[in-house]
């Protein structure tokens, strides 16, 4: 198979996406020349990353369905039971595509288990055996869909997460237990959408045992830790991640809530950077020179998100008909004339890459090998949070501090800097991911779960924390589950589990290998999560290729 | 000082205190002893099968070093075969299973010749694998086993959760 780097890992080629990638090529181009220059310049330079260039001031990133404020009913009372059952996925799969080819990015469904549940009795669906049957085949067929469809742009797939585990009646749980055992017995093929079990303590712990089980074999479902530190303040139903890592909950306009909202669009600002800056000019105090040029950039940032803010408020509801024909948002848009009453609960995000080679350049140490300078790391991160919290109050917007998903910067921002500097952290060709501790830094699951603990209770705007296994933990729930508890007790606000998985195009056997185990064939596919959701190797961008190529196990 | 206090046993490599979950239920740190006399044809870890390699250490000092650094008290004890140096690893378990360590053994032999020559090891055991490893029988999809003729049992008392052939 001839190979290519791609900027996103979910993507392949058509007729379409090359008549896309020209234009979104132009696009970005008109965009950067139509932005202040000096917003440019840091973006071309590499300060910053400001994603999604192409959907600048044309739509927001992502959004959390709020799925049952405007379910057509009206459309599917006359059904028969098994037809009202297919109309509603069919329903899910339509907002799904129409939605997600009006915003930039993902779409979740933030009780999914809950909902449906809601929708189905709602509808009067009967329990029946057939019935169920159905409703589990058109789960597992949403999922194969999801997978497999790359229609979005011509070349993606869609950005789907599915939010469940607070089931709490009868028909509930048996959504949820259904969703994990379809995704748990899939094809390797179907490795999306991305499923968030959300984990609240004396809430169905045999479906969180089930996930568990689920997770060691396929990496998903990834957890949501309902009591942890940072969210035992929110009602657990109101959490949802949204995509790889958004979290959308504080709001200054109305609910804290995950449903109904999303974010607007979020920059990276590139640490490593700033650290280089700060120790090519000698300064004395060099963490108060890192702070200073940070807020530097982070107040250009600022005035970036508030530029496509207003860009964005400025258009029409008629620009997004499909959202205005499914009210998927808090706030409706047939009650209102003006986009800001809608978009004001987004949020704006500030993200960060690299803190930990930030550190490093600073201090010729990784920050988590050393209480001191670990300090000053979280230090440094509560100094950017409060930035943002300033600007919350202030400016009276829904800004938030994201531990950025590296998937494209961790390879750009890198590059672009090994032309200017030199240094051993460069030599790997990629960046740490927000303030996640070095793939390769073999320390226990344990550690490395307390360690990146108390980033998340500062970055508001979405986080997570991963466990690189070495192999899948098949059966070990109760192992993960120990892993759970400790994130759960550190303040963890979201784990995921990583291992390697081969598959065998031939026999389909699985595990960690260059040849099949079992039939000696060469012909292998390798799945990895990548920004939070699973892809195949060889789509991966080059950035992520060489940080797959570091990860060592905890 | 009594004799058990100068028994020594040979361990392969260092214990990665990191654990494992792949090695029993749970997060388990992994023993891997030095030494084996089964020497299964095809076995992934042949380094492990010559006596004379690896390092030999005090059974207590051990002990200790595993109470101490093993937070979650759940020990794997693997090979090698740890019967091949039965006294010390059965004095292992017994200091082990003082300070209410769960402890999964992991043996090439069946579980009928564990009972029959090892009896008062059972009791201390959460777990064991028992059965040699054989190639034509190798699977993945079990958990904590190599081939499909293994087993892993969880024992209570001694005795085995489902039926094993004696």
């Amino acid at each position: 198979m001839k190979k290519s780097i791609y900027e996103n890992a979910s993507a392949r080629d058509s007729y379409v996406s090359k008549i896309f990638k020209r234009g979104e090529k132009l696009v970005k181009n008109k965009v950067l020349k139509s932005i202040n220059c000096e917003w440019s310049r840091l973006h071309s330079l590499g300060y910053i990353h400001i994603h999604d260039l192409d959907a600048y001031g044309l739509t927001y990133n992502c959004l959390t369905f709020n799925v049952l404020n405007k379910f057509p009913y009206s459309k599917m009372h006359n059904l028969s039971d098994i037809r009202k059952i297919m109309a509603i996925f069919d329903y899910f799969k339509e907002i799904i595509s129409k939605i997600g080819n009006e915003q930039s990015g993902g779409m979740s469904f933030g009780n999914f288990d809950l909902d449906t549940a809601t929708i189905l009795k709602t509808l009067n669906v009967q329990k029946t055996e057939t019935n169920l049957e159905i409703l589990r085949s058109c789960i597992s067929s949403l999922f194969y869909w999801c997978s497999t469809i790359h229609e979005r742009m011509g070349q993606f797939s869609y950005y789907v997460t599915i939010n469940i585990g607070l089931a709490d009646s009868d028909l509930s749980r048996i959504i949820c237990r259904m969703v994990i055992e379809e995704f748990e017995k899939a094809p390797f093929y179907v490795y999306k959408p991305n499923i968030v079990f959300k984990v609240k303590t004396g809430c169905n712990a045999d479906l969180l045992t089930k996930a568990l089980l689920c997770s060691a074999k396929k990496m998903i479902p990834t957890y949501l830790l309902c009591d942890s530190t940072p969210n035992k303040k929110y009602k657990a139903v109101d959490l949802a991640i949204m995509g790889c890592r958004t979290k959308v909950v504080q709001n200054e306009h109305g609910k804290a809530t995950s449903i109904g909202r999303g974010n607007i669009g979020y920059i990276t600002i590139n640490l490593p950077r700033l650290a280089f800056e700060v120790v090519k000019e000698n300064f004395d105090d060099k963490m108060q020179a890192l702070k200073d040029k940070w807020l530097k950039i982070a107040a250009n940032t600022k005035d970036i998100l508030l530029d496509r803010y207003q860009r964005l408020i400025g258009l029409s509801t008629t620009d997004f008909p499909n959202n205005f024909a499914h009210e998927l948002w808090i706030t409706d848009f047939s009650k209102t004339k003006n986009l800001e009453d809608i978009f004001k609960n987004g949020t704006l995000s500030i993200g960060f890459i690299g803190l930990s080679e930030a550190m490093e350049i600073i201090h010729g140490e990784k920050f988590y090998m050393n209480s001191k300078k670990y300090k000053i790391a979280v230090d440094f991160v509560s100094f950017m949070r409060e930035y943002i919290n300033k600007l919350r109050v202030e400016l009276k917007m829904n800004f938030t501090l994201l531990a950025s998903s590296g998937e494209f910067i961790s390879g750009r921002f890198s590059e672009i800097d090994s032309r200017i500097y030199e240094h051993a952290i460069l030599e790997k060709n990629y960046y740490t991911n927000s303030f996640h501790i070095d793939v390769d830094s073999n320390c226990s699951a344990f550690k490395k779960i307390e360690t990146e603990a108390p980033f998340h209770n500062l970055c508001n705007g979405g986080c997570i924390s991963y466990v690189e296994l070495k192999e899948a933990p098949i059966g070990n729930a109760e192992g993960l589950k120990e892993l759970i508890d400790c994130a759960m007790q550190s303040g963890t606000n979201y784990l995921g589990f990583n291992f390697d998985k081969d598959v065998c195009k031939q026999c389909g056997e699985e595990g960690v290998f260059d040849k099949c185990d079992n039939c000696a064939c060469e012909d292998i596919i390798r799945i990895r999560r990548v920004s939070g959701y699973l892809e195949i190797l060889d789509y991966f961008t080059a950035g992520k290729q060489a940080e797959v190529k570091n990860r060592k196990k905890n | 000082m009594r004799l058990k206090d100068f028994l020594t046993i040979r361990i392969s490599k260092k214990i990665d205190y990191n654990g494992s979950l792949t090695n029993g239920p749970g997060v388990r740190v992994v023993v891997f002893l030095q030494g084996c006399n089964i020497k299964c044809k095809d076995c992934h870890n042949q380094s492990t099968w010559d006596e004379n390699y690896g390092e030999e250490l005090k059974v207590s000092d051990l002990a200790k070093e595993i109470v101490k650094r093993v937070k979650n008290k759940k020990v794997t004890i693997s090979g090698g075969e740890p019967f091949f140096q039965a006294d010390a690893t059965i004095e292992l378990v017994r200091l082990l299973f003082a300070e209410r360590f769960d402890i999964c053994l992991y043996t090439g032999k069946e579980f009928f010749e564990v009972k029959q020559n090892f009896p008062e090891v059972l009791p201390m055991l959460h777990y064991i694998k028992v059965g040699c490893f054989k190639k034509h029988l190798r699977c993945t999809t079990v958990p904590y086993i190599g081939s499909k003729n293994q087993k892993f049992l969880t024992l209570k008392d001694g005795e085995s959760n489902e039926e094993v052939n004696l």
